[in-house]
């Protein structure tokens, strides 16, 4: 089948502007998966005393924890 | 330590109605002493690890007592239903607005932790005419708010000297921003904020460094191996008592030749 030229031509511009738009998505998606962000966690008192008057001075129940910061003596880690 | 409990979303969600409390084991003769109180194992020693939940004035406890939230609860989901549950028992009765400044008791160990949570640390340096407080409330509303609560460890110290180790630090009083090194043993300084800065200013960068910024987690194994191998040695303040541990350390140490397990005495080395 024959097509005429300004058929031709639109229908080029159309692949350009998918292409285009597949391409900013591809980067998009990208750069979301390298942006990075600390998480939001649990905020611990490290001190008894400290965390003791907080929870008599809120009436807040408490959660204790303790875990030793070093394994087979080696620190930074838990 | 069990993260896959303390790093579910629901049980952060659950924390923020308690007061949470996460001690150094092996660290403070005193905290340990408490310890003893809530939980030893079958030996009668201090363990490695204690998780329990109690009331405010540590009167009861709230479940049972254990190495980790384990021994009391069969998921994360159903540590977060108790903990709603124990918090509609209590009514908030003081100001929360005058949070207590959550830290560790010095910044060696501060530093230490921050490293073992892959999170930045946070430092204030005090000094006669910088007192700790002032900047300690200035930070203590941000470490409990929305954006910030749990991204940072803080400790504090009057003791400059203490920070010989952290890259680029001038000695200056004030708040810093420190990355901690792979054994939390040093540091880079990141940032420093003068003692007298706003709260909104140090807010907003501390917001755009936990943006940009990677929790880092290390491989477990690797890191104890590769730490003997390179000599990074921890000293507790007390004894170890954990026998598991004991025995772990003594086979290590045969492999590495390294020295006993230890432990130094408040005051020692």
């Amino acid at each position: 089948m024959n097509s005429s030229p300004t058929r031709l031509f639109k229908s080029s511009q159309r692949i350009r502007l998918i292409t285009a738009l597949a391409a900013m998505i591809c980067i998009n998606s990208c750069y979301a998966q390298s942006k990075s962000e600390i998480p939001s966690g649990i905020a611990w008192h490290g001190v008894l005393t400290d965390g003791l008057a907080d929870a008599k001075a809120t009436n807040r129940p408490i959660m204790l924890l303790s875990a030793a910061p070093q394994c087979a003596g080696v620190p930074g880690m838990w | 330590m069990d993260r896959s409990f303390l790093s579910n979303e629901k049980v952060i969600e659950a924390s923020r109605n308690f007061v949470c409390i996460r001690l150094a084991t092996y660290e403070d003769e005193a905290e340990a002493e408490f310890l003893r109180t809530v939980y030893v194992g079958r030996t009668g020693d201090l363990e490695n690890t204690v998780f329990v939940l109690m009331t405010p004035d540590t009167k009861e406890n709230l479940c049972r007592p254990g190495r980790s939230p384990n021994f009391a609860f069969r998921s994360p989901s159903s540590l977060a239903a108790e903990m709603n549950k124990i918090a509609k028992d209590y009514k908030t009765s003081a100001d929360l607005t005058n949070p207590i400044l959550p830290q560790l008791k010095d910044v060696r160990l501060g530093l230490n932790v921050s490293s073992c949570d892959g999170l930045p640390s946070v430092i204030c340096v005090a000094d006669e005419n910088n007192p700790a407080d002032f900047m300690q409330n200035a930070l203590a509303p941000l470490a409990y708010s929305k954006e910030l609560a749990g991204k940072f460890v803080y400790s504090t110290t009057t003791d400059a000297s203490m920070l010989n180790s952290i890259e680029n630090y001038s000695g200056q009083p004030g708040i810093l921003l420190v990355e901690p090194g792979e054994y939390g043993l040093d540091g880079k300084l990141i940032k420093q904020f003068s003692p007298s800065t706003k709260p909104s200013v140090i807010e907003n960068a501390l917001i755009e460094y936990a943006g940009a910024a990677a929790k880092v987690s290390k491989n477990h194994s690797t890191h104890v191996r590769t730490g003997m191998r390179e000599g990074k040695a921890w000293k507790t303040e007390i004894p170890i008592e954990d026998r598991n541990t004991l025995q772990a350390m003594q086979r290590s140490n045969r492999t590495s030749g390294r020295g006993g397990p230890g432990g130094r005495r408040p005051g020692g080395n």
